[in-house]
């Protein structure tokens, strides 16, 4: 039911010109954005990327980083807490980006995917400590075409259930005496927001206040409540200025995800900062995919349509 | 690597600042981090974007192509040293008014771009203007009310 | 970035004691800091030679023009003697970079500028420039951007400076300070062929800095222009330049100096060009012919091969205009 109509618009703004109401802000350098912030005790987390696309993460060689000026940890599969994968619902709100959760598995999916995490006292030192990091992979040929993706079946869109069903599509389809079918494709677009995907995360008694650059802050809380299988009235996500997302920024992605998890006995530190390089963030969050879809129409068939992203 | 840090004074905003600084500490990441001047921002970290624009002494670059250790006694504008007195620098009201920016992820480095420019002799039209700003991007594509603004701001200037 | 540590030069000579097979000099920073970042160079000690050297633009007895390394590629082409005898040289520095980079950009550093080269860039293909018998990843990959001149199957990396471009029209001439001394060298024996070894850039000795520029003093009537085709109108690398300075006499070009951007491995002299051009009377068809003769040894890739025909006609582009009288170097 929509709210009743007021019969006469409020005169003090329809009509007039009004400046963004967020424009003061904006002009003096005041908005903060995620990584505006610097709550007490604040480390920086860097993630190392993978420079191959395919293959397996064989050894990783992490001492001197370690030992490295200002580097309270480096994170990887070998002491990285275990998360909760999220169910990646739509409907529920805990549709993320990326499924498979950060340092998972040995296996790397693409390049830039993350295979450390270094925690330091400042990005100069996490920079500095990341250069350290030696890996070991086998590299196998990339998947580089939706060509030789796999087809989802015909009427499969998501994993969602259908809401509405009307009508008997496959019939009539079968019966069309005229039918259009075709595939179209889009390529990978990357957004190349001014604003990197960034995150400033705080835990303070078990509750978890992040500072996230989202454009869905629903999302990422019920989202970050299954990850971090934490309640999501202990999870704050506030996001007031977006420096850009352009779609880009709608989910939860797997790296974004890692800093935010509750420190455990290898550091003392309850608040975190990380924001992507540009590198980074074009291959590790969110961007539409590349995408194939057939269409098909009879003439009195309504549209059907299966799609494969990558 | 211990013992390598250096000793540097830096007069931003007026105010003259001691800090403590790596000499691979870039200028941008220690007017942030160090300095918690968050105005200023970082879009792309490699000289590209215009994002991380600021002054030193008196003239815009780009703060994350240079180290701070470079910078010992130098004058440095960021974002929050424009105002004055609780008045708005006439670039700042001038894109407030011409509506020059979206999300603001660019517009501190536009503005201090701009602030930049006022004191260099760039040619009076528009097209002149656009390649004089052409070092910061705006992915939300507010280019025109840029260019807008800052004819407003050197027409103001006089 | 990997730690370093720094040290500050008073002087030329104190920044060359301190230099050594592991340091690297600094003055604008926006190349060195730049692939500092992306660990494709490693200096474990950074020389800032910002208050080591001269920053004076000054007008020689001769006509000349000495240029201090430590001039700023923005102040050089605002100043009045740059834009009023050597408009190829303003036109070129500005129609480079952005305002920013140009603020911290020096002269002597936009010789030493390093190529674009993703592959170079990356840090991880095969570069035989980056790292000596890796292979050049180039060659097979993705080269649009790079050389059609100059280039060997070891390295085919575009030389990327637009300023460096003007500079070898002028015939300019490098001072440098090193170990042993002071010389000069031509502008054209500064830059190296890649060969087969790409990763020697320079003909700079270890240790030595680049201290001056020198301008000769330009002909009377002499002209000049820089044209610069690319992806985009500002703030993108050339695709194909062309550098001219130009002077007629009577119906005749009395002489003329040619330099290609874009199509190089360094800033390409035209000589093949000069030679056409020098003494003959200007027409259409005599452009285009010294604009074959300047591509004649191209090697292009598959991925570049319309460099070829886009140098030629920038080159053209830019004699015709000269032809027709100087044009204004761009306010910006």
């Amino acid at each position: 039911m929509s709210p009743a109509l007021s019969p006469r618009p409020p005169a003090s703004v329809i009509g007039r010109r009004v400046n963004r109401v967020e424009g003061r802000a904006k002009v003096t350098g005041q908005g903060r954005y995620a990584a505006d912030h610097h709550p007490a005790g604040l480390a920086y987390a860097l993630g190392v990327g993978s420079p191959i696309a395919a293959g397996k993460l064989l050894a990783l060689h992490t001492a001197a980083a370690e030992r490295a000026p200002g580097v309270i940890a480096v994170l990887h599969r070998g002491n990285f807490p275990k998360l909760t994968p999220s169910p990646n619902n739509f409907s529920d709100g805990t549709k993320v980006g990326e499924v498979r959760l950060p340092f998972a598995d040995d296996t790397i999916f693409y390049a830039g995917q993350w295979i450390a995490v270094v925690v330091a006292e400042s990005f100069a030192q996490a920079r500095a400590a990341a250069r350290l990091i030696r890996a070991d992979y086998r590299e196998d040929p990339p998947e580089l075409s939706l060509g030789t993706a796999q087809w989802p079946e015909r009427s499969q869109l998501s994993a969602d259930a259908p809401d509405l069903t009307r009508g008997d599509p496959d019939r009539a389809w079968r019966e069309a005496p005229v039918k259009v079918e075709a595939t179209y494709t889009t390529p990978v677009e990357v957004h190349n927001v001014l604003e990197l995907h960034a995150a400033t995360a705080a835990w303070d008694q078990g509750k978890l206040t992040v500072e996230d650059s989202t454009q869905w802050v629903v999302g990422a809380r019920k989202a970050l409540a299954k990850i971090l299988d934490t309640p999501a009235r202990d999870i704050t996500i506030r996001a007031p200025f977006v420096g850009g997302g352009f779609g880009g920024k709608l989910f939860v992605w797997a790296t974004p995800s890692s800093p935010r998890r509750r420190p455990g006995n290898w550091a003392g530190r309850s608040s975190w900062s990380w924001s992507a390089s540009r590198p980074l963030r074009s291959s590790a969050t969110g961007r539409p995919p590349a995408s194939a879809s057939k269409w098909a129409r009879g003439p009195t068939a309504p549209w059907s349509c299966s799609g494969t992203t990558a | 690597m211990k013992g390598n840090k250096v000793a540097i004074k830096l007069k931003i905003n007026g105010a003259l600042r001691r800090c403590v600084v790596e000499p691979q500490a870039v200028l941008l990441d220690v007017v942030r981090e160090q300095l918690e001047l968050f105005g200023t921002k970082k879009g792309c970290d490699h000289g590209q974007c215009g994002a991380c624009t600021l002054l030193v002494n008196g003239r815009r670059i780009v703060s994350c192509l240079t180290l701070a250790v470079m910078h010992d006694g130098a004058e440095v504008t960021t974002i929050e040293g424009l105002e004055q007195n609780g008045q708005l620098h006439p670039v700042q009201t001038a894109f407030l008014e011409c509506d020059a920016f979206q999300c603001g992820g660019c517009t501190s480095g536009q503005i201090m771009s701009a602030v930049g420019l006022l004191g260099e002799p760039v040619g009076p039209d528009d097209n002149a203007v656009a390649q004089a700003m052409s070092g910061n991007l705006c992915r939300c594509g507010a280019y025109q009310n840029i260019v807008a603004a800052v004819q407003q701001a050197r027409a103001r200037r006089g | 970035m990997r730690a370093f540590s720094y040290h500050r030069a008073a002087t030329p000579a104190a920044a060359i004691a301190a230099a050594g097979s592991t340091t690297a000099y600094v003055a604008g920073g926006t190349t060195l800091i730049d692939l500092v970042k992306l660990d494709v160079l490693r200096p474990a000690r950074l020389i800032d030679v910002n208050g080591a050297g001269s920053a004076a633009i000054t007008a020689r007895a001769d006509g000349g023009l000495r240029v201090g390394a430590l001039v700023r590629n923005s102040d050089l082409a605002r100043h009045p003697l740059v834009r009023e005898k050597y408009p190829v040289l303003a036109e070129a520095i500005l129609s480079g970079a952005s305002p920013q980079l140009r603020n911290m950009a020096t002269t002597g550093g936009n010789l030493m500028q390093r190529t674009r080269c993703t592959y170079y860039r990356d840090g991880i293909s095969p570069c035989n420039k980056r790292e000596p018998g890796s292979g050049c990843a180039a060659w097979e990959g993705i080269h649009r951007s790079h050389a059609v001149l100059g280039g060997s199957e070891a390295c085919i990396a575009t030389h990327p400076s637009d300023m460096c471009v003007a500079l070898a029209a002028l015939a300019a001439t490098i001072s440098l300070q090193g170990r042993a001394g002071r010389r000069t060298l031509p502008f054209d024996a500064f830059h190296l062929l890649p060969g087969a070894t790409p990763e020697k850039e320079h003909a700079l000795l270890p240790g030595e800095l680049i201290t001056a520029v020198t301008l000769p003093a330009p002909a009377k009537g002499e002209r000049s222009w820089y044209l610069k085709l690319r992806d985009r109108e500002s703030y993108e690398f050339a695709l194909a330049s062309a550098a001219v300075v130009l002077r007629l006499q009577g119906r005749r070009i009395a002489s003329c100096r040619i330099a290609l951007g874009g199509v190089g491995t360094k800033p390409w002299r035209a000589h093949e060009a000069e030679a056409v051009l020098t003494g003959a009377v200007p027409a259409e068809a005599l452009f285009r012919h010294a604009a074959e003769a300047a591509l004649q040894s191209a090697r292009p890739r598959p991925g570049n091969a319309f460099k070829v025909e886009l140098a030629r006609r920038v080159l053209v582009r830019v004699l015709a205009l000269l032809v027709e009288g100087q044009p204004s170097v761009r306010q910006i």
